[in-house]
């Protein structure tokens, strides 16, 4: 069992392609059209709703499109020779019956590939499940259940991974391990898709970031770009009278005093800052870019994309 | 097709509820026609019936196969239905996503057990029948056949269950619809009721009409199973 090891990062693993779900008439998943390549941990953001999930479910062949087409390896689940070899999948919510032991739940995965028993205790060992194999799943706490549901992702060895919500219900050295596995996955060249709410996380994990919003893909682009685009620069100086002079000589961008001692200033940069500040005579003790997180930048497009999409009905 | 069938072989293997079913059927088959014999032999004791009178073991055997297959239809159903309610059915399907494999594995792997088991249940309860009638059974059908009429009985009657429950998905609503096709169906009368599951069925086992029974019994099984397959196919899971 080997991974790729060379990665061409112009590599297509998995495709969406005018990706369209509706029920009864509303869209759930809005043509999506968007390329998910190896090698890296892509994100697969969006509020509850926002058809993350339904996006999957067709991908993995669960349910059917109503347009447009999700590809893995070029080809629809459905058509896909030894899927759990090709694509391991975590689902969220449950997947699994309770009154089967976790080595049974892998057993009956692992015959359906002409796996063995052998690639049942790897994947078991790999998620530290050994020591309760024989135990009923319907006794596991959720974190339990978690690793269970990724065991059975990894169960073929597949290239691309496909994991949703993995991280519910994780205490801290579960989530830390997930983080961890994820790394390994894509840095051993696999695709990796994990859609989350917990955007820390997905900041801390992903390399790209998918974002979708009401079905609608809002943004496809590297992580950094996502949290850089919200930073905002902060500055900080003793001198109050001073620090209200810059803030009126600063129009154009937007200014909140978030203390007495400190503006943050957003549509400008630390350098036309700096210089006017030394211009006015300000005396700064601080000139730096507030830490943008991704949750800013993730609320800023989801805001932006609500505004648009509620002056669009207005009209 | 084999590692779908090992797969879904070693899943029944490895949950206890369906074996709770099946041996609740090779338990109630018997009893009932135990007890059924048994009233008819003190009625003749009794004096209610005439002492001479006789009757074919198999009338006791058919009422109390058609009352066991209650149980055959939990067994059936369970492989399917406990899927839907669990969420297991979206693993089934990740690993095998050709839909039709996976309703035929399991169609396979459940009717087999339960045409094996309702035959040799058919035939012990048969046997105990005929010995508990004695002198006032009337006339005597081969073990063979008992065993035959009952097995495909079973059988015929599972590979219906395995349509219906992919088709209605929640346990009640298959049971109480497969009860209601192979066994509340005996209310309706000539000239509809041979041409049903439940009349032609009690038929195929008395082996009046065997021939148009069978088919009867042939025809409502590949169509529940075909309704079956295609819901699956098209529903999203």
């Amino acid at each position: 069992m080997f991974g790729p090891l060379l990665v061409d990062e112009c590599e297509v693993m998995i495709e969406l392609h005018h990706l369209t779900k509706t029920y009864a008439g509303r869209p759930a998943v809005d043509d999506l059209t968007v390329d998910i390549h190896p090698g890296r941990v892509t994100g697969f953001l969006g509020p509850n709703g926002a058809g993350k999930s339904t996006t999957l479910r067709m991908l993995l062949g669960l349910c059917h499109p109503t347009s447009g087409d999700a590809l893995i390896n070029g080809c629809r689940y459905r058509e896909l020779v030894q899927p759990l070899c090709q694509v391991g999948a975590h689902l969220d919510g449950s997947v699994m019956h309770p009154g089967r032991s976790a080595r049974a739940h892998l057993l009956g995965l692992a015959r359906t590939h002409r796996l063995g028993r052998g690639r049942v205790d790897e994947v078991l060992e790999r998620v530290g499940l050994t020591d309760v194999a024989g135990r009923r799943v319907g006794s596991f706490s959720l974190g339990m259940t978690q690793r269970l549901g990724i065991a059975a992702a990894l169960i073929g060895d597949p290239d691309i991974v496909v994991l949703d919500e993995p991280v519910n219900g994780l205490d801290t050295d579960g989530v830390r391990w997930i983080r961890q596995l994820l790394r390994g996955l894509a840095d051993e060249g696999r695709t990796v898709l994990v859609s989350s709410h917990l955007l820390a996380e997905m900041q801390n994990t992903a390399d790209q970031v998918v974002v979708l919003g009401r079905g609608r893909l809002l943004a496809d682009c590297p992580t950094s770009e996502l949290v850089t685009e919200s930073s905002a620069v902060l500055v900080r100086s003793p001198d109050r009278e001073g620090l209200a002079r810059l803030q009126a000589a600063l129009d154009g961008a937007t200014i909140t005093r978030p203390e007495p001692d400190a503006i943050l200033v957003d549509g400008s940069d630390a350098g036309t800052i700096g210089d006017l500040a030394a211009l006015l005579g300000v005396r700064l003790h601080l000139l730096a870019p507030a830490a943008g997180s991704l949750e800013d930048g993730y609320v800023h497009l989801v805001e932006g994309h609500l505004d648009y999409t509620a002056k669009e009905a207005m009209r | 097709m084999i590692p779908v069938l090992h797969a879904e072989w070693g899943k029944l293997c490895s949950l206890r509820s369906p074996w709770i079913c099946l041996v609740a059927a090779a338990l109630l088959v018997p009893v009932t026609a135990y007890t059924l014999a048994n009233d008819f032999v003190y009625d003749i004791d009794q004096g209610r019936l005439a002492d001479g009178t006789t009757r074919p073991s198999l009338d006791f055997l058919g009422s109390s196969m058609q009352f066991g297959l209650a149980m055959f239809i939990a067994f059936t159903m369970l492989t399917i239905t406990s899927e839907y309610a669990t969420g297991s059915i979206r693993s089934t399907l990740l690993a095998e996503p050709r839909r039709v494999r996976v309703l035929m594995a399991k169609s396979v792997v459940v009717s087999a057990i339960a045409a094996v088991t309702g035959a040799v249940v058919g035939l012990a309860s048969y046997e105990l029948v005929a010995f508990i009638l004695g002198d006032h059974a009337a006339g005597e059908t081969s073990a063979i056949a008992v065993l035959a009429r009952s097995g495909v009985l079973v059988g015929l009657a599972s590979i219906l269950v395995c349509g219906v429950a992919a088709l209605v998905r929640s346990s009640v609503g298959t049971l109480a619809t497969s009860f209601g096709i192979l066994v509340g169906m005996l209310a309706i009368p000539e000239p509809l009721g041979p041409w049903l599951p439940a009349q032609a069925g009690a038929d195929w086992l008395s082996g009046v009409g065997a021939g148009r029974a069978l088919g009867v019994l042939v025809a409502w099984a590949a169509v529940a199973w075909i309704a079956g397959w295609y819901a699956l196919e098209r529903r999203d899971a």
